[in-house]
């Protein structure tokens, strides 16, 4: 069961934003997107999810192009965890993380016993519980990024792509969110993450996709595709990447 | 003259045939107005109908009248019932008319049918009207005679004075209902007063019946008369001198500024019995020479 | 967690505040049915509506209660409510609480197409049939799209363009009707005494007139409750949870206008009551739109009808135009909320 891109393009007014590109992701794998600002990366879960229509070449989730899909059967496979600073602020904790069932009750019925269940239960598993009738307003941005990562998995997705979750967390925030996607994927959930910190990225996926220019430059295990020439190229950066004795990275540190 | 004899020959033909209830006639909307028997209850709504009614001798049929009826003074004691755009419907209905007589453009008189009351709508749109909104008027409420006798008498009086000014050079006139500036056409009931008053309006009939004017327009036209009926909001001959190129129009060179009372615009502006006193006021204006 | 009962995670829909307002629009209808110029005690109101419903009216106070006040209390009623849920719609579709059928040039167009009807279509009967309300429904949409048309900018619709579309809109909309009015000299009563924007010639055809678009568009409106607080979290995530976002946004836009068409063609415009009701309802509810629609339509219904029995009452017996009313008290009221909500 996986999650395809195929030859993936996508223009806007004649601008090519992202070319041609092809890769996949599947059940019980935390995939990461790396590339500079502007590179096209949110472009990519847009078009994951139908948000964008690509130009050219398709996606498909398992085995079924998401084109031929309506976009409620679409949402009971795949979540997205956006950017928290959107989000509705007089709205309260559980309102948010019940629109997370909607792809399972359509617009025109309202919640029953199972619904508040597994939302009850999500919010549980990320500890948002107890202010579950406080207003988004009053919430922090670790707070506010659980509570949109609670609404994702209300959707039951196979599929979770998120984008930059860690941008506004504190260190601690964003080990803890990293470590719960972790046993998550242990339970089956695929993910793909667009992550800004070369390090976290690469401690967290299990593979990587990388992306210059909307071009793919390179795919694979993270071990394999992260080095310091690949960095120096797609980031113009130099780095130092420090190799643990399991031949994993454990830190990529500038070269100042 | 001729219109004399018209008058006789209607006074006679009336008088032989009074009227007689039930009694249905056709208004102004097209609507059937019938009356089983002699209105005892009058709603005017209509500030020359109030006049009418009276005009006819009939001021104590008279329950209740709009807002802007104040002639004759009398009427003045009676409730006032908002007017024709925003009536106060409950305050009619509570006073139990056997007859409204309303505007036709309003809603009002659809509204009057649906409550069951009777209706009848319709002004006089031009100076002949007049005539004919008096024997309308005359028969739906039992004074036919008196109808043709008020006909017959302005008539006269017109004649009398049409003579009078006969023959007068027609001064160019402008008229002036508020300060925007807004006049009136040939073809408005006061346009036609100002012509059977001897003067010749500056508006021609192209510009329609209630135009805006370009005060350019007015400065070439030198009208060598002009009207204020916007005197009661505080224009004058001074407030108009004032304005931008206006002092050199001969009528405000010569003096000829005339501002108009309240009660002498509302006598030019009804389509009712007191349009001799308004043609009578205006052929003085314009020919203070012929007329004393 | 102490608290395992079933119902752990109440929606927000609350029976008792509804309950609520329902017996307060009852208590203001009767108050307006039973104040007027011409006085009648409470006993006789009563009596007069018993007689209505038995279709049996007997004298003077009876026709004055149920042919003349309680249809006007009921029109006022469904006029309000129809604006106050048209502008919650907007104000939800776009994000914005300052999205009003009034702002954005709306209510405008429907009585633009009004004026046109009257004047090209004179044989229409005034007011009293459906034709009014469709031919102010067609121009009130033409409005709410050429609005969009020219606010719309890189894939979006900046608030400040169109609040700005729409108020320029309306004003050309409204020269438009000033124009046809000034050139069909005939006619130009007609126009004028629907523009005023006044119940004083309320009827129960008026009322039953407007009542299956209220209908519709409430009901639709309630069935889009939930799409419409999917939308609060932005169109990417509404999509995200498999909202067919453009979709739901047009067709929501075409029951928000048909809303504003049904109350402008038989009232003419009456400003501010679709952006004060919602924001009030909002302060006091939240907001979740299945709590905001029930009770803005009744708040919508009490607030106009308190507001005609005042344009009726302050100087009786004369009227004063309910659309001063509104904007006395909307004017300041937008004033304070474009100083709390940033453009």
């Amino acid at each position: 069961m996986s999650m395809l891109a195929n030859h993936l393009s996508f223009a806007y007014k004649d601008e090519p934003i992202v070319s041609n590109l092809d890769f996949k992701f599947s059940s019980g794998e935390i995939v990461g997107i790396i590339g500079p600002n502007g590179a096209g990366k949110s472009t990519i879960i847009k078009l994951l999810s139908k948000v964008l229509e690509p130009s050219f070449g398709f996606i498909s989730v398992d085995g079924i192009k998401i084109s031929n899909m309506s976009r409620l059967d679409l949402a009971k496979k795949i979540a997205v965890v956006s950017q928290i600073s959107d989000l509705p602020e007089s709205f309260r904790v559980e309102d948010i993380v019940l629109m997370g069932r909607t792809p399972h009750l359509g617009f025109l019925s309202s919640e029953k016993e199972e619904d508040f269940k597994i939302v009850k239960a999500v919010m549980q598993k990320l500890d948002i519980l107890k202010f579950k009738t406080r207003q988004i307003a009053s919430l922090s941005g670790g707070e506010r990024q659980r509570v949109v990562l609670a609404r994702a998995l209300a959707q039951e997705p196979k599929y979770l792509l998120l984008d930059e979750p860690t941008n506004h967390l504190d260190l601690n925030y964003s080990i803890e969110l990293l470590r719960f996607l972790k046993r998550e994927v242990t339970n089956g959930l695929a993910v793909l993450i667009i992550m800004h910190d070369l390090s976290l990225a690469s401690q967290i996926c299990d593979r990587i996709i990388v992306i210059e220019d909307g071009q793919l430059v390179g795919q694979g295990k993270t071990e394999e595709v992260i080095s310091e020439l690949l960095i120096k190229n797609v980031f113009r950066t130099d780095v130092k990447i420090i190799w643990d004795e399991n031949n994993k990275i454990s830190a990529i540190v500038p070269n100042i | 003259m001729k219109s004399f004899v018209i008058s006789l020959v209607l006074l006679v033909f009336t008088i032989a045939f009074a009227s007689d209830y039930p009694l249905t006639m056709i208004d102004d909307l097209g609507h059937e107005v019938v009356l089983n028997a002699a209105p005892l209850r009058i709603v005017s709504m209509i500030p020359s109908t109030t006049e009418t009614v009276c005009a006819l001798n009939a001021c104590d049929l008279l329950v209740g009248r709009d807002q802007y009826s104040n002639y004759p003074l009398e009427v003045n004691e009676l409730p006032e019932l908002g007017n024709g755009f925003v009536p106060n419907l409950e305050a009619i209905v509570a006073l139990e008319p056997d007859l409204v007589i309303v505007d036709e453009s309003t809603d009002l008189a659809n509204q009057l049918i649906e409550l069951g009351i009777p209706v009848y709508a319709g002004t006089a749109q031009s100076f002949e009207e007049v005539f004919e909104k008096f024997s309308d008027i005359g028969k739906l409420i039992n004074r036919e005679k008196e109808a043709a006798f008020l006909s017959l008498k302005l008539r006269t009086d017109l004649v009398n004075i049409h003579k009078l000014i006969a023959g007068a050079e027609a001064p160019t006139v402008f008229y002036e209902l508020d300060s925007t500036p807004y006049s009136v056409g040939p073809e408005s009931f006061i346009g036609e007063i100002i012509s059977l008053a001897g003067a010749s309006n500056i508006v021609t009939a192209d510009l329609g019946a209630f135009p805006k004017l370009d005060p350019e327009f007015i400065v070439a036209s030198n009208p060598e008369v002009i009207l204020l009926a916007d005197a009661a909001y505080g224009e004058t001959a001074e407030s108009l001198a004032a304005r931008a190129g206006w002092s050199d129009i001969s009528a405000i060179v010569a003096n000829k500024v005339f501002e108009l009372s309240q009660d002498q615009v509302d006598t030019i502006n009804r389509p009712g019995p007191r349009i001799v006193d308004a043609l009578f006021l205006l052929a003085q204006i314009f020919h203070p020479d012929m007329i004393d | 967690m102490s608290d395992s009962k079933p119902k752990l995670l109440a929606t927000n829909l609350r029976i008792m505040p509804i309950v609520g307002f329902s017996l307060g629009l009852v208590l203001v209808l009767v108050i307006a049915t039973g104040i007027g110029s011409v006085a009648i005690a409470p006993a006789q109101v009563l009596k007069a509506v018993w007689h209505g419903l038995l279709q049996n009216l007997d004298g003077v106070n009876d026709t004055i209660i149920w042919k003349i006040r309680l249809p006007r209390a009921l029109l006022a009623a469904l006029v309000g409510s129809l604006l106050s849920i048209s502008g919650l719609a907007y104000q939800g579709i776009f994000r914005n609480p300052l999205a009003d059928p009034y702002l954005l040039g709306v209510a405008s167009g429907a009585s633009f197409g009004a004026a046109f009807a009257i004047v090209v279509l004179p044989s229409l009967p005034i007011i009293s049939s459906l034709g009014l309300p469709i031919i102010s429904f067609i121009f009130a949409l033409l409005a709410v799209f050429l609005v969009l048309l020219f606010a719309y900018s890189n894939n979006r619709i900046p608030i400040i363009n169109l609040i700005l579309a729409g108020v320029v809109l309306g004003s050309s909309f409204s020269a438009l009707t000033s124009f046809i009015m000034i050139s069909a000299k005939d006619r130009t009563a007609n126009i004028l005494s629907w523009l005023l924007g006044s119940f004083a010639l309320a009827s129960w055809a008026k009322f039953l007139s407007v009542l299956p678009f209220y209908i519709i568009a409430l009901s639709l409106l309630l069935l889009s409750a939930r799409a419409l607080n999917l939308l609060q979290l932005g169109e990417e995530e509404a999509m995200q949870l498999g909202l067919p976002v453009t979709k739901f946004k047009y067709a929501l836009i075409i029951v928000a206008t048909l809303a504003t068409a049904a109350a402008v063609s038989v009232s003419g415009i009456i400003g501010f009551v679709g952006l004060m009701v919602p924001h009030a309802a909002r302060l006091a509810f939240g907001p979740d739109h299945r709590m905001l629609i029930p009770i803005s339509a009744l708040m919508g219904a009490i607030f106009l009808v308190l507001a005609d029995l005042l344009a009726r009452t302050i100087i009786s017996p004369e009227e004063i135009p309910i659309g001063i009313i509104t904007a006395l008290v909307g004017g300041p009221f937008f004033l304070y909320l474009l100083k709390r909500v940033s453009l």
